[in-house]
């Protein structure tokens, strides 16, 4: 095989690899561009917070659109599940049962789509466009007069999650023994070198000493935790925000989910060729009615973090999210047609679309010029991807 | 003691009978030519002994015991494996994964439990060299393989999966020549390890070479069992079209 088919075949195993090659080329121009003001810690962190919401929310694109379906009413979800949040926190319900109402709102919606979908059997494409609509006019009727509602309106001090102290014992004590478990198995698999022992052994030592560092100085006291903050606050002095680790974490779960379990399997066997993975057992409607709720309740998840930034909610919010992170999930190499897709592609793409957003900016083009931007390169990853696929 | 058997199975669609009192039996090691020409109801018969459609009436055995299938699971359970056409594989994964599809090995780690693709790679890769298939590499993907190739996957692994019953439908129509032949010699290894094998095909030259027996199927209902030896392929061609049983038999 000559050097220029081996790079293409690796390319093509890998959906990610034209979008951190694209990702890699604009982000050269931008930092060769407009060097002092693009890598500097208020740009990137700009571009890394505003993308947390739309990265959390293709997470559930991808599994979907990797099964073969698709999902346009994570806007509206996202918009109604963040109303359901702060009316029920301004209206003293305590702030976790009111983000539990939140997830809960937004895995019905899910589940709603995906109910219709499997009974119907109508495309998804449609299906959830008239959801979009429908699940809209939720927060227009519900919040009269184009209002926006306001947390600071209710009440001037950030909702504390208090957690009892017995219960931050248990939790230790659940997830060092869950840690322990994992240390034993691993210990038993086979080909184990004395030196990923030692590791282990040390690895354990240090977390069985974090537990007690921590418990044993203060024995069952509650631990107070600001909620805001935890979900989207700062982290340091730069501006970063708490938004991107949740969308980190979640983006690294749901890729070990996806490549190393047997769900994940069946989500590419639903999308790859769905009478073959229902001939082989596998329950194809369960694995779309699923992905349609992991979408809904991601939605409701980055709709909550979102909160948690802006305090507040206006009808309108999520509008036309759900065709950018489309849009970016397609650059980071997951296939319409279904079976074929990467979740690490979607962060890649999602943090790509910022960039663009925020580097032309700084270059002084006009911003109306980005949906353009994003348009152009929308095509382009496609019509690469495709050349590189063929020699699969 | 038959390995499968239907008494009397019956199948209608609203007002359209498609299967009326069949009486079916398939024996260990047997090669069973199903036969029957479009719309004879090769495939709905097919479809109740996996599972898919429940009969409207009839009784089946597998083994001496009474069984009724409600989903393709119960059929699978039983060891009821069917490789079908175009159905087979799911082009865009690798050839690992296709194998262990529904059936993944898993290592626990904790309270998780994560694939094990090297056991996987290796379990596939050997399970498809036992029966003469070699492949390059486990974790290609399957959409790079030929029409023969993925044939030959689908039907290695019904065979390791433990099938006591394999069936196969037209699973030569879309094989180039020597494909056929490595395919038709898959059958007869599968007969040598003792499994019953159903074998649809409008290729009534394949019949010769392979099968045992052969059912033959004619509107709906059964024209007749006969061996293989005790026939003419002029015979088989008759009693396709429907003309009957021929006068000699």
């Amino acid at each position: 095989m000559k050097p220029y088919d081996a790079i293409r075949t690796r390319l093509a195993r890998s959906p990610e690899a034209g979008a951190a090659a694209g990702f890699s080329v604009i982000f050269l121009i931008f930092a060769f561009a407009t060097p002092d003001t693009f890598l500097s810690h208020s740009a990137i962190s700009s571009i890394l917070n505003s993308q947390a919401v739309p990265g959390i929310l293709a997470i559930g694109i991808t599994l979907l659109m990797i099964s073969g379906e698709f999902d346009l009413s994570v806007g509206s979800i996202l918009g109604v599940s963040s109303l359901a949040f702060l009316y029920a926190t301004v209206n003293g319900v305590p702030i976790l049962l009111a983000a539990g109402i939140g997830l809960i709102v937004g895995c019905l919606l899910g589940l709603i789509n995906g109910l219709l979908l499997i009974s119907t059997g109508i495309p998804s494409f449609i299906i959830t466009l008239g959801t979009m609509l429908a699940y809209r006019a939720i927060p227009l009727t519900a919040i009269s007069g184009g209002r926006i509602v306001r947390y600071a309106d209710y009440s001037r001090e950030s909702p504390i999650l208090e957690v009892p102290g017995l219960l931050v014992f248990v939790l230790t004590l659940a997830l060092f023994f869950i840690v322990l478990w994992v240390v034993r198995d691993i210990w038993r698999a086979r080909n184990q070198s004395v030196k990923s022992k030692i590791l282990l052994v040390a690895a354990l030592l240090f977390v069985a000493y974090l537990v007690i560092e921590a418990l044993l100085p203060h024995p069952l006291t509650p631990v107070k935790i600001d909620f805001f903050s935890a979900l989207n606050g700062r982290i340091g002095m730069d501006n970063y925000r708490t938004s991107i680790l949740w969308w980190i974490g979640l983006t690294s779960v749901f890729a070990i989910v996806l490549r190393q379990t047997r769900f994940g399997n069946a989500v590419f066997a639903t999308g790859g060729n769905a009478q073959a993975a229902r001939l082989q057992g596998i329950r194809i409607d369960r694995v779309r009615v699923i992905n349609f709720v992991i979408s809904g309740f991601l939605a409701a998840l980055a709709g909550i973090i979102q909160v948690a930034r802006l305090k507040s909610v206006d009808p309108l919010r999520g509008t036309g999210l759900e065709l950018e992170v489309i849009a970016a999930v397609v650059i980071g190499g997951t296939l319409l047609t279904g079976g074929y897709g990467s979740l690490v592609g979607s962060a890649i793409g999602t943090a790509l679309t910022g960039m663009l957003r925020t580097g032309l900016v700084l270059m002084q083009v006009p911003s109306n010029a980005f949906r353009g931007a994003i348009g152009a390169i929308m095509i382009a990853a496609v019509v690469i991807n495709n050349f590189v696929r063929k020699e699969r | 003691m038959a390995l499968l058997e239907l008494k009397n199975i019956g199948r209608r669609f609203g007002h359209i009978v498609a299967l009326k009192g069949i009486d079916f039996t398939l024996e260990d090691g047997e090669v069973l030519a199903l036969l029957g020409d479009n719309g004879a109801g090769k495939s709905t018969l097919i479809k109740v002994i996996t599972g898919v459609y429940p009969p409207s009436g009839g009784e089946m055995y597998f083994g001496d015991k009474a069984v009724r299938f409600d989903s393709p699971q119960d059929a699978r359970d039983l060891g009821i494996e069917t490789v079908y056409q175009d159905l087979a594989l799911v082009p865009s994964m690798s050839i690992a994964r296709n194998f262990y599809l529904g059936r993944e090995l898993v290592k626990r780690v904790g309270p998780f439990a994560f694939f094990d693709q090297a056991a996987m790679d290796t379990g596939a890769a050997a399970a498809l060299g036992e029966i003469g298939i070699h492949i390059r590499n486990a974790s290609e993907s399957v959409a790079r393989l030929s029409g023969g190739e993925r044939q030959s996957i689908a039907i290695a692994r019904a065979l390791h999966f433990g099938s006591r019953v394999l069936i196969l439908d037209e699973p030569t129509s879309a094989l180039s020549v020597g494909e056929t032949r490595k395919v038709l010699g898959y059958i007869t290894a599968a007969k040598e390890k003792g499994i019953g094998v159903i074998f649809i095909t409008h290729n009534i030259t394949h019949v010769f070479e392979v099968a045992d027996r052969t059912t033959i199927l004619s509107h709906g209902e059964k024209v007749g069992d006969f061996p293989i030896c005790d026939v003419t392929q002029d015979d088989i061609a008759a009693m396709v079209m429907g003309q009957g049983i021929p006068k000699h038999l």
